[in-house]
């Protein structure tokens, strides 16, 4: 085929070619072509990847103003230069944990809303002041999906704070406290009421306790907290998602939660560590279970399960409670086992206790002999279990 | 019972399929293969035909992509193992071969093929002159010498010419 080689592709697929691109990559295709550069739908602005990747002689620092200054003009002239009717797909902005002017982000800001932006993406470590959002957002019709994260006091948070069109929400390290009139950087502890298109809902980070979820179309609901906590439990007040089809968790703490009623519910995500070191006391290893046990049960309808190494662990501190347990999921159709997060011993055995297999499986007399240890060694664990 | 629940009853029948290059090349592919290409999946649902002819991918690069399909829909692989494949599989491709994969990838709807081609296709223009780009893509320079010049003076941190290559 070398003889007629294509030279030209279609600019649906130049455009995703080169939204691959790294950003100094991006900033150089820059000058490839007016209209083609000037269409791009998405636009990913990375001040630490442009920074490593500038080739200037920039000492890395935290707060380089010099290159921030390069960084937030080369984004504006970028912006101004665009095909002015062209619409943007996805808008990203990532500035870590690099002092950002506010005046700078809400300029980016009120471009991509205005711009008919759908997929928002803010992870900007707004200083000395924080950035707000601009009105424009409230009323968007097209905006979809947002992702946005705190830095202590980086963003403030509109009041009300209501997008009924949005689809997908990302929040980062944010608090919901009861009376959030004091604190413009909090959410009120109820704040997803009116927002009647959610469908997805991860809080990453987030200080949940209290807080109550009422969504009536919302599907996906994702809470992890990466750090450990120096709390035991975490106690969310309600949690009311009648569609609700997947619950996914990870966390150092207990997460409980006494109103939560899934009627839909078909795939769980356990991952619930106990780090038992200080400050953590011996009450931990009594509560963590009878917490954990708990929780897996209000999560019973659930038909696909997926249970993390730690979490068995967790179950594991308590045979006693397990015995007395009922069967945490009388429907289910599938468990998954994964292994380890960090392999510290290639060699060292996986192995499920018997006591924690007998639990989960109670019921499904027809496939616990099914299980092995040998089973639990491979990689990616995983059996699909008809039901008899 | 250990089953594959519900993929059970299709790869039980081992139903497949006959897919023509432009160039007449016939290959048998299994459904379960096929159907991964979403364009293939609608052409099988719509009708009865066990033959489906593409007039815009040549032989070559259609026998790349049904390798790509076969292997993603064998449950027996880990998907580990698929990812080192998909690595394996576009490493040390000429860029003009890309080419053609990424077109077929688009006409046949096999998204997550199109995006590890356009990835790599992005990773060897790293390290290109702007000339190159502008070559191996057909793009028209419409800027006027002075406003490329502009544009080059206000980012020029982001240029450092002397590692970049045109080949």
């Amino acid at each position: 085929m070398e003889e007629d080689r294509i030279s030209k592709l279609p600019d649906a697929i130049i455009q995703q070619i080169f939204s691959s691109l790294d950003p100094k990559q991006a900033v150089q295709t820059s000058v490839l072509s007016t209209k083609l550069w000037s269409t791009l739908p998405d636009l990913r602005f990375d001040y630490g990847h442009l920074l490593i990747q500038s080739g200037m002689d920039i000492p890395w620092t935290y707060n380089n103003t010099e290159f921030m200054s390069h960084f937030t003009r080369f984004v504006i002239h970028f912006l101004s230069r665009r095909d002015d009717s062209s619409t943007i797909g996805k808008f990203q902005l990532t500035s870590a944990d690099l002092a950002t002017d506010s005046t700078f982000v809400e300029t980016c800001l009120y471009y991509a809303i205005n711009h008919g932006v759908q997929h928002l993406d803010l992870d900007v470590y707004s200083s000395p002041t924080p950035f707000r959002f601009p009105d424009s957002v409230f009323v968007s019709k097209t905006l979809r999906e947002l992702r946005v994260r705190q830095y202590t006091r980086s963003v403030v948070v509109p009041k009300p704070f209501v997008l009924p069109n949005l689809k997908t929400l990302y929040l980062d390290s944010f608090k919901f406290i009861e009376d959030n009139n004091g604190d413009p950087y909090s959410f009120p502890k109820e704040p997803f009421s009116k927002f009647d298109n959610l469908e997805k809902l991860t809080l990453h980070r987030c200080e949940v306790s209290g807080m109550i979820i009422c969504s009536a179309k919302l599907r996906i609901l994702e809470i992890s907290f990466r750090a450990p906590l120096f709390s035991r439990e975490t106690k969310m007040e309600q949690i009311l998602a009648p569609k609700l089809t997947s619950f996914r968790y990870e966390g150092y703490v207990s997460l409980v939660c006494p109103k939560m009623d899934f009627p839909c519910l078909e795939e769980v995500y356990f991952d619930n560590f106990a780090n038992l070191q200080t400050p953590y006391t011996d009450d931990i290893k009594k509560k963590m279970p009878l917490n954990l046990v708990r929780m897996l049960q209000q999560l019973g309808n659930a038909k696909f399960v997926t249970l993390s190494f730690h979490t068995r662990e967790v179950l594991a501190m308590d045979p006693h409670l397990l015995e007395q347990s009922p069967s945490p999921f009388p429907y289910m159709k599938c468990l998954k086992l994964t292994k380890r997060r960090q392999i510290i011993h290639p060699t060292l055995m996986e192995t499920v206790p018997q006591t924690v297999m007998n639990y989960l499986t109670k019921g499904h007399s027809a496939y616990g002999s099914q299980l092995r240890d040998s089973d639990l060694c491979c990689k990616n664990f995983s059996k699909t279990i008809s039901q008899h | 019972m250990v089953t594959t629940d519900e993929k059970g009853p299709l790869t039980a029948k081992k139903k497949s399929v006959i897919i023509r290059s432009c160039d007449g090349d016939e290959f048998l592919v299994s459904e379960s293969a096929a159907v991964l290409s979403t364009s293939l999946k609608k052409i099988l649902e719509e009708k009865e035909d066990r033959l489906i002819h593409l007039s815009d991918i040549d032989n070559k690069t259609l026998a790349m992509v049904i390798a790509y399909l076969s292997t993603h829909a064998d449950d027996g692989l880990s998907d580990d193992l698929k990812r080192s494949f998909d690595q394996e599989f576009v490493s040390g491709k000429e860029f003009d071969v890309l080419k053609y994969l990424v077109l077929a990838t688009d006409t046949l709807q096999v998204t997550c093929l199109c995006y590890t081609v356009a990835k790599k296709m992005a990773d060897i223009m790293k390290n290109k002159l702007v000339e190159w780009v502008r070559r191996e893509f057909d793009i028209q320079n419409d800027y006027t010498p002075e406003a490329e010049a502009e544009i080059r003076r206000l980012d020029a941190w982001a240029w450092d010419d002397r590692q970049l290559e045109d080949d």
